[in-house]
């Protein structure tokens, strides 16, 4: 029997892992595309993401007690069924190169001013494989742990950095133009987290307000990250789309520093550690769905086979991430978009082979 | 080997089953029949023997039976044996055995003279405020103690013996009213497991009861104080005591339990907040700060302020070694210091401290070894480690642990480490139960008494993470 997780784990997931992931790049690139109107760019997302989580949730109710891969089987019958956990599995390493790289370069390039970097680097993926190993259930109760030190890191962001900003920035609230709308197309691909609950279907120990649960961790999600890309704009304002890695230099502004020193860097500390759990949840899911697909006995040679890939990801683009990033942006999205809003889709309206 | 009508066959085979010279045969006559009484002249108490056993049987005419000798004797335990390795079992236990001619069974009368330290207040848990009394190294004594705290009936105790030369008695204690029967049950199959040479101390069935035999983290709780292990046994756990240690433990076991005392709950529940937040950071200090002083001088100064980091640039000039050889090497004279000091005879102790602080401290600053902050920082986190007993062996090994990757890897290496140290954690149970229970999984209940704690009043049910039979604690 599976062990399970709870539904406050899954709501905790969504609160603290989806908002986590908006810290890095993604102000910067959405103030680069959608300047002042950043902000609408990101809830037109997080609107499209509310969808997406309305039909996992419905697909979640309908699987009952089966995963998600038994949900697939009696959909799709047990062959298309390896294909889709395998292009799934390889979806989920890539979508992971995006969330590695930013956390790479934050910590080269903040933390280590002054260091030869890789190699302090390196130690993550030990970390990585190690969690991807120990499966979904001591992810989900790390999460839980973690949900004090994000309060504590993101108290400490939001103290010292939302009083330094100039709020009128953000002026006018709506745009003339609609380039937002294009900020909103390119900055897609930092999107899309409620597919990740799909694959907690069957995983979970629902209680009895389960999607209230969801929905209301999702709103609060979306109403910090709103509240962080405000506060972001109106601190570096045109030079915003300069600013990569906004959680680690938004407060630095703030006055107290100069007594106390970058007291600011604990909690970015704090908030990068939550992030090594956040990044290793697709990859736990990448880890699964490969065992799934090539029947391995052990845990060990999926988690290694993914960690391994990542790893030598990075090391190839280690000096080409923007430009990679570029070609995800442009032209790797729309596979994305496939994958992470059209085919939950086709499982939602697909019927079961049995007629059930 | 049975025992046989011949009072001579019997001794003979008791004496080649325990070849021992302070194993006592005593002759004496029931109405003109032989018999011998068998007992450890170090365990047993001769005038028990003497005035309840032998004295009575001077009364028995000369058709007496064996029920009539049963009879005859005034102990409130005794039984009949019919086998020779029992009887040397038995013997070997404190126990007298009385082999008399004609009759192939022999009585069994307990005996053992109880040895024992009085009941004192215990070292490692002394109390401003509470009950002083300790357990001690007599199980009948510590369950005694116990029952004076809980006159239940349903204060069960169940007796197994444990190890193959030491057949040391062991009580699994728990209110059968309360107490899972799922988790009794684990820990009596535990138990029943265990096969070993002998359990000296109670320490012995930590280590065979653990899930995970090779974990730094303690999966067993300890007390000395019959108050806690009643406390203990009230929310629900599972008490053992073991003949010879003065130590109870207590399962299932959490992680917060460490930052927990019994004091807590006899003062002020804002004195108790406020004590358990200073031994949470305490220990965040005493595994972090050493490792983050070296991290931040390594790879991150611009976290130090600018007049501290002017005051540490004044203090390590002209020191030879780096950071974190500095660091090391404090923490290892600190260590060499601890363990001396430990085991050391205590009116060398003084001289000691003498010795550790002022000619070793002062003079490796003088002679520019170490730096003044780094002194500091090992003194702080040296002093800190001490605010939580229980965890100490954890957290001086974690403290090294994290030196060693802060020197090596910085900041960014701390965070990772801590990432799997709560990885690790989290996948642990204790007896079914989450060891880092009500925090993950969040046990909305269990965080009234957590690292913060609410007013008696408030804590009406039971910790919830037992999954106790009876929640309720309280009405009013």
């Amino acid at each position: 029997m599976e062990k399970s997780i709870t539904s406050r784990q899954l709501a905790v997931i969504t609160t603290v892992g989806f908002t986590i992931t908006k810290l890095h790049i993604l102000p910067a690139s959405l103030s680069h595309f959608s300047k002042e109107a950043l902000w609408l760019s990101a809830l037109i997302n997080i609107a499209i993401d509310f969808l997406l989580l309305l039909a996992v949730l419905k697909i979640s109710n309908d699987a009952k007690n089966e995963n998600v891969v038994l949900y697939f089987e009696n959909k799709f019958g047990k062959n298309f069924t390896k294909v889709l956990c395998f292009i799934y599995a390889l979806f989920f390493m890539l979508k992971t190169f995006i969330p590695i790289y930013e956390q790479k370069n934050s910590i080269e390039l903040t933390f280590y001013e002054t260091q030869p970097t890789f190699l302090t680097f390196m130690p993550f993926f030990i970390v990585a494989f190690y969690i991807v190993l120990k499966g979904v259930r001591p992810y989900a109760r790390s999460m839980e742990i973690s949900l004090w030190i994000f309060i504590l890191g993101i108290a400490i962001l939001f103290l010292l950095s939302s009083f330094s900003g100039n709020y009128s920035a953000l002026l006018p609230i709506i745009p003339s133009n609609f380039s937002f709308l294009n900020g909103s197309l390119k900055s897609l691909i930092w999107f899309g987290d409620p597919l990740l609950l799909l694959f907690f279907v069957g995983k979970v120990k629902r209680s009895e307000n389960h999607d209230k649960k969801i929905i209301t961790a999702y709103i609060t999600y979306a109403v910090l990250t709103i509240i962080f890309l405000v506060v972001f704009y109106s601190i570096f304002d045109t030079i915003a789309e300069r600013q990569y890695y906004a959680s680690l230099k938004m407060s630095k502004y703030s006055i107290s520093l100069s007594d106390i020193g970058r007291f600011d860097y604990l909690g970015a500390f704090l908030l990068s550690g939550i992030n090594v759990f956040q990044v290793c949840l697709p990859l736990i899911f990448a880890s699964i769905l490969l065992s799934y697909c090539f029947n391995f006995k052990n845990k060990i040679i999926p988690a290694l086979i993914v960690v391994l890939l990542e790893f030598i990801i990075s090391i190839l683009t280690q000096n080409d991430f923007f430009k990679s990033l570029s070609f995800i942006q442009n032209y790797a999205v729309y596979f994305f978009i496939i994958m992470t809003y059209l085919l939950p889709i086709i499982f939602l309206l697909k019927r079961r082979r049995n007629g059930i | 080997m049975n025992i046989s009508k011949s009072l001579n066959e019997n001794v003979k085979n008791l004496k080649n089953l325990i070849d021992s010279d302070d194993v006592f045969f005593y002759n004496f006559e029931i109405s003109s029949t032989s018999a011998v009484a068998v007992f450890l002249d170090s365990l047993s108490d001769k005038v028990l023997i003497g005035k309840q056993v032998i004295e009575p049987f001077k009364t028995l005419d000369n058709s007496f039976d064996f029920q009539s000798v049963l009879n005859a004797v005034n102990a409130p335990e005794v039984e009949e044996v019919l086998d020779v390795n029992s009887c040397a079992k038995k013997v070997c236990e404190g126990d007298a055995i009385i082999f008399v001619e004609g009759f192939n069974k022999a009585l069994n009368v307990k005996c053992k003279k109880p040895t024992s330290r009085a009941v004192t207040e215990p070292p490692t848990s002394s109390v401003l405020k509470g009950p002083r009394e300790g357990f001690v190294e007599n199980l009948q004594m510590n369950t005694s103690l116990l029952r004076q705290r809980i006159k239940s009936p349903d204060l069960c105790i169940k007796k197994y013996t444990v190890g193959k030369y030491s057949s040391t008695t062991i009580e699994i204690v728990y209110i059968s009213s309360i107490a899972n029967n799922n988790i009794v049950k684990a820990v009596t199959e535990k138990i029943k497991k265990i096969n070993v040479d002998g359990i000296i101390d109670s320490s012995y069935i930590i280590k065979c009861i653990s899930d995970r035999k090779t974990t730094l983290f303690r999966q067993v709780g300890t007390t000395e104080k019959p108050d806690i292990l009643s406390a203990k046994l009230l929310e629900g756990r599972i008490g053992i005591m073991v003949d010879g240690s003065p130590i109870a433990l207590t399962v299932p076991f959490l992680f917060i339990e460490d930052f927990q005392s019994s004091e807590d709950y006899y003062v002020n529940a804002y004195r108790a907040n406020l004590s358990r937040t200073l031994r949470v950071l305490a220990v965040i200090f005493a595994i972090i700060l050493p490792s983050f002083f070296v991290a931040a001088q390594l790879f991150h100064l611009q976290i130090i302020p600018l007049n501290f980091l002017l005051t540490i640039v004044g203090s390590i000039k002209g020191i030879p070694l780096s950071p974190s050889v500095e660091m090391f090497f404090t923490l290892f004279i600190f260590e060499i210091l601890n363990e001396a000091s430990i085991r050391m005879p205590r009116y060398v102790g003084i001289a000691m401290s003498v010795v550790g602080a002022l000619v070793l401290g002062e003079t490796a600053v003088n002679a520019g070894i170490v730096s003044t902050p780094t002194i500091m920082i090992m003194a702080l986190s040296g002093i800190c480690i001490y605010t939580v007993p229980d965890m100490t062996e954890t957290l001086s090994v974690l403290r090294i642990l994290f030196l060693i990757i802060a020197g090596s890897f910085g900041g960014f290496g701390i965070v990772l480490f801590g990432c799997a140290l709560i990885t690790y954690l989290s996948d642990f149970d204790s007896f079914g139960v989450p060891y880092l229970s009500p925090y993950s999984p969040i046990i909305k209940n269990d965080l009234q008494d957590a690292i913060t704690m609410s007013f008696y009043a408030e804590m009406k049910r039971r910790p919830a993470s037992f999954k106790p039979k009876n929640v309720i604690r309280k009405k009013f």
